[in-house]
């Protein structure tokens, strides 16, 4: 029997209360500084709330006989996006899914008996937890499979009140325990701050003191960081996957230097999109050679002081940084730009680098999911359209360069970004329309190989990546050598992958 | 383990990844099955490596697979 769909929407007050009421205070779902330089782009929901409020859809009389929750999380829930929920009974039990960008981003499963308990393994070494204010740091040691932790979970009466709020009050205690813990224990404890929640099963019948928790760890596949836990607290049984992600990789100043010596004659090009990633390391990477950067950035003053501090580290005589914050879609923050510079009398720019770009998470492609992807290419085309329109008349006319930042998904489209690929096309277009109507100008197009930045900081993703800096030393190579010649150039390289 | 037991386990497995009720063939896919997406594939090939005791090659975790490929994988790296 299947229901009637409805949505679900989380504010940053509503994960707050969750943060409050489980203890889950990673910084993926309340900073969002820390937030957008993951490959998430954004704060993103607790798993754990968005899974108790779908449980609330069910009515009470089934919610007071489920004894066993299985929840899978496909896909993660940003802040402020619409899901839209709908269940399904069976005579296996009630199946909630929550729907976003065409695809279920959560399922839960519920069943009226409890679930076969995974064996534990045997404990290799302890350590005491619980209430802990930050995050722990990334540690293999606390990966290792036999890896325990145990401790008290005092839960807080806040959340028995939010799961009252979404309707989902008349589920067993032990089980909306559990939930909240699995959260804490993913984002507090193992794997801690660089982690993604993939999914949990929790059933009731452990028998522990009311606050006592115990979770161990049982595999850990290095290849693509999967974790998998067994513990229990309180009432319930546990079985956790979640994935202990890589940290953002920092460039390395020695990584981009020049074949050449430096040449401070170059002039000055104005990178869009420069805090981090493939930007950052491109901006050294120019720095090295020679040229001046005028960088931009729109959202990480971090990354941006990060990035100033490493342009200190590049032999003399590098070019000089300087760096603006502003969002690349804004007309009026590039005109101002543009604006200040001819105020100034500067010289006009040696190259444009349209960089910029907003984090791909997977879609599927639904009618429900067509204006989504069409709002995706808008912004992406917007982020390099700006700039281009702001600064063309700025460029040195013979000889500037405009180096427009594509994708190797472009020859071979990832099944999952639609909007990605039909995005990036649409930039190669614009770098065409540029080389037919400034032909003086030298445009390169360059498809970038799927790299070890914070956009592959994910569980395939570093799987087959190139080094960025070696991509951007690369790249800073062909745009300051001879080669390269004016209207159109179409750059694919080709470099070996980095181990993960 | 027979053949029996072998596609039993295999229906299990992908009961586990992407929920009730999902009936799969040798030539179903990222392109036919709901929810098979990298994550997914990651967390598949996991399963399956646990379930049925073998180690499979990078490939498995990173090109596109069918049931009947990664079937063909598992027979293969398996004893």
């Amino acid at each position: 029997m299947e229901s009637e769909p409805t949505q679900l929407r989380f504010g940053p007050a509503e994960v707050e209360a969750f943060a409050r009421a489980s203890g889950d205070r990673n910084p993926l779902h309340l900073d969002p500084e820390f937030a957008v330089d993951t490959a998430f782009g954004g704060p993103v929901v607790h798993g754990a709330l968005v899974a108790m409020a779908m449980l609330g859809v069910l009515p009470d009389e089934a919610l007071t006989r489920v004894q066993s929750v299985r929840v899978l999380f496909p896909a993660p829930v940003r802040v402020g996006e619409r899901l839209e929920v709908s269940s399904l009974s069976s005579d296996r039990g009630w199946e909630v899914r929550a729907t976003l960008r065409g695809k279920v981003a959560v399922r839960v499963l519920a069943r009226a008996e409890p679930q076969p308990a995974r064996e534990h393994p045997p404990a290799i070494a302890d350590a005491t937890a619980g209430a802990r204010p930050e995050p722990a740091a990334p540690d293999p040691a606390r990966l290792r499979p036999g890896f325990r932790i145990g401790g008290e979970y005092e839960l807080s009466p806040g959340l028995a009140t939010l799961a009252q709020g979404y309707g989902a009050g008349a589920l067993n205690p032990a089980l909306l325990a559990g939930l909240a813990w699995s959260s804490y224990v993913v984002g507090m404890e193992i794997p801690g701050r660089h982690s993604l929640f993939a999914g949990v099963t929790l059933s009731l019948g452990a028998q522990l003191a009311p606050s006592g928790f115990s979770v161990t760890v049982r595999e850990h596949d290095e290849r693509t960081g999967q974790v998998v836990l067994a513990g229990s607290v309180a009432a319930c049984q546990a079985t956790i996957e979640c994935f202990a992600l890589p940290a953002t990789r920092r460039p390395e100043p020695a990584a981009l230097l020049p074949r050449e010596p430096p040449d401070r004659s170059r002039g000055e090009v104005l990178v869009v999109g420069c805090s981090r990633g493939f930007g950052a390391a491109l901006a050294l990477a120019l720095l090295a050679r020679g040229y001046d950067v005028h960088g931009t950035y729109r959202s990480s003053p971090r990354r941006a002081s990060a990035l100033t501090a490493l342009a200190g580290e590049l032999p003399a005589p590098a070019g000089r940084l300087t760096l603006t914050r502003c969002d690349a879609a804004d007309p009026a923050a590039l005109a101002a730009l543009a604006e200040g510079r001819e105020r100034d009398g500067a010289p006009r720019l040696a190259g444009l680098v349209l960089n910029a770009a907003l984090p791909p998470l997977g879609m599927g492609l639904t009618a429900d999911a067509g204006p989504d992807l069409a709002q995706y290419v808008a912004q992406s085309v917007s982020l390099a359209a700006v700039p281009l329109g702001a600064m063309l008349g700025q460029l040195d006319e013979q000889g500037g360069f405009v180096l427009v930042c594509s994708s190797a998904a472009v020859s071979a489209p990832p099944r999952e970004w639609p909007h990605y690929v039909a995005a990036k096309a649409a930039l190669e277009g614009l770098g065409r329309w540029v080389a037919a109507s400034r032909p003086t100008l030298r445009t390169v197009i360059v498809r970038l190989p799927k790299m070890d930045t914070a956009m592959t900081a994910t569980p395939s993703g570093r799987l087959g990546a190139a080094s960025a800096d070696a991509v951007a030393a690369w790249t800073a190579e062909q745009l300051s050598g001879a080669e390269l010649t004016s209207p159109l150039a179409m750059l694919e390289p080709k470099l070996e992958a980095v181990p993960a | 383990m027979s053949t029996d037991g072998f596609d039993q386990t295999f229906a299990e497995v992908f009961e586990d990844i992407f929920g009730w009720g999902v009936e799969v063939g040798d030539d179903d896919g990222p392109a036919t099955v709901e929810g098979w997406d990298s994550l997914a594939q990651i967390r598949l090939v996991h399963e399956l490596e646990t379930r049925f005791a073998v180690r499979l090659p990078d490939s498995a975790l990173l090109e596109e697979q069918t049931v009947g490929s990664l079937k063909a994988l598992v027979r293969a790296h398996g004893e």
